[in-house]
């Protein structure tokens, strides 16, 4: 890190100095500091180097809904998991999409409505049936608070399960998104079953014999292969 | 939007450094955008978005165990440079992770200034629209239940600070 005689310039005035908003004597003070600071000049260098960093396109609103909600809409980065080739995708806001559907489990402390939001081509669908190669997804958890639930959920086709991310602790609220998005890659139909628990994480041995063997909250949905 | 193309990688950069997780950075980031076309500000600026950033990894890390992440991760952050940020405070993953049950949600906004983004107390005065008194007064308490705390925490084996 810093020598012991550097104050560390912040971070954001770091930033702000890159974006050449700082004051001239400011930024003249900033440029000397980083001359002289190692520390603080790989600091710099961090965020000149990630400057060509692509943003992930922020989308138009869609036409308005029944509700005021805001928009919704998807992004992806790639990521892999050891059984199915996944397709990370960030569902960017709770609360968007259209009135809520979904199926809903019972747990202890209340009901969590589950949804699937299929990407396809930059078109979104909420609750699809069916799938196709490319096609990304998210799970969305709609419940109240203060519940907090142990969230999972299991890829099944033919080739067995497939875990798209690790189990996760959810605080409840309107349409939060799984951290683990996914892309189907197996062969023929899928199942994608879900479990919830506000006590313990639920249990993957069992969630993966899917629907016969799952016990505790949990539902499977189908999709057919196209 | 040109905000966001201004402003966004600045914003991913810091969401990633509380948050670790490219893709939760990237979602809080677009999240505030989105709401930020629904709703426009006039001053927008980026320390303005800075602090609107912060506060939302902060609610996105609202527990405690999350918080605890975020200090595990930054436990050399959070030490800061030697003399300079924490003072003769040493303050290991344990005690931080112990610190992360005993301050409040402002105590904390402010401990991820000065700690995580290395801002000075008057910076941080200035973000907050407070004074630097106010400032000193929380990082104090900071520091006090640091001190509290080292007295009742095992210390953990010393770690490089490079
Ligand atoms: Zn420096």
């Amino acid at each position: 890190m810093e020598t012991v005689s550097c104050v560390p310039v912040s971070w954001l005035r770091l930033e702000r100095h890159a974006l050449g908003e700082l004051g001239p004597d400011e930024q003249t003070e900033i440029a000397g500091h980083l001359a002289a600071c190692p520390g603080c000049r790989a600091r710099a260098d961090l965020i000149a180097a990630d400057g060509g960093r692509q943003l992930p396109p922020l989308p138009a609103a869609p036409p308005a809904r029944s509700t005021a909600r805001p928009p919704g809409w998807l992004t992806f980065a790639a990521v892999s998991t050891t059984a199915a080739a996944v397709l990370l995708v960030v569902w960017a806001r709770p609360g968007s999409g259209p009135q809520l559907g979904g199926r809903r489990i019972a747990v202890k402390g209340g009901d969590v409505t589950i949804e699937l939001v299929r990407e396809r081509s930059g078109s979104i669908a909420w609750e699809p049936t069916s799938f196709t190669a490319g096609d990304r997804f998210k799970l969305l958890l709609t419940c109240a608070p203060p519940l907090r639930v142990y969230a999972d959920l299991v890829v099944l086709q033919g080739d067995g399960p497939a875990f798209p991310g690790t189990t996760s602790r959810i605080g409840c609220g309107n349409r939060i998104p799984l951290p683990s998005s996914f892309r189907i890659t197996g062969p023929g139909d899928a199942s994608i079953c879900v479990a919830v628990d506000p006590d313990t994480p639920p249990s993957r041995a069992r969630l993966a014999g899917g629907e016969p063997a799952a016990t505790g909250p949990h539902l499977c949905l189908h999709l057919d292969r196209r | 939007m040109e905000l966001y193309r201004r402003y966004g990688p600045a914003l991913l950069r810091k969401a990633e450094r509380m948050l670790q997780d490219r893709d939760e950075a990237q979602d809080l980031v677009q999240g505030l955008f989105l709401d930020l076309i629904q709703r426009p500000r006039a001053a927008a600026d980026l320390p303005y978005l800075y602090r609107a950033i912060t506060n939302r990894c902060l609610n996105h890390l609202r527990d405690r165990g999350n918080r605890g992440r975020l200090l595990s991760q930054h436990d050399q952050a959070l030490r800061g440079a030697p003399g300079t940020q924490i003072d003769e405070i040493v303050l290991d993953r344990q005690l931080l992770g112990s610190l992360a049950r005993c301050l409040d949600v402002q105590a904390w906004e402010i401990l991820v200034y000065h700690f995580i983004d290395d801002m000075t107390q008057e910076e941080i005065a200035a973000l907050l629209g407070t004074s630097r008194k106010t400032i000193v007064r929380r990082l104090k308490r900071v520091r006090d239940e640091a001190s509290r705390l080292a007295g009742t925490v095992p210390a953990t084996a010393p770690q490089d600070v490079s």
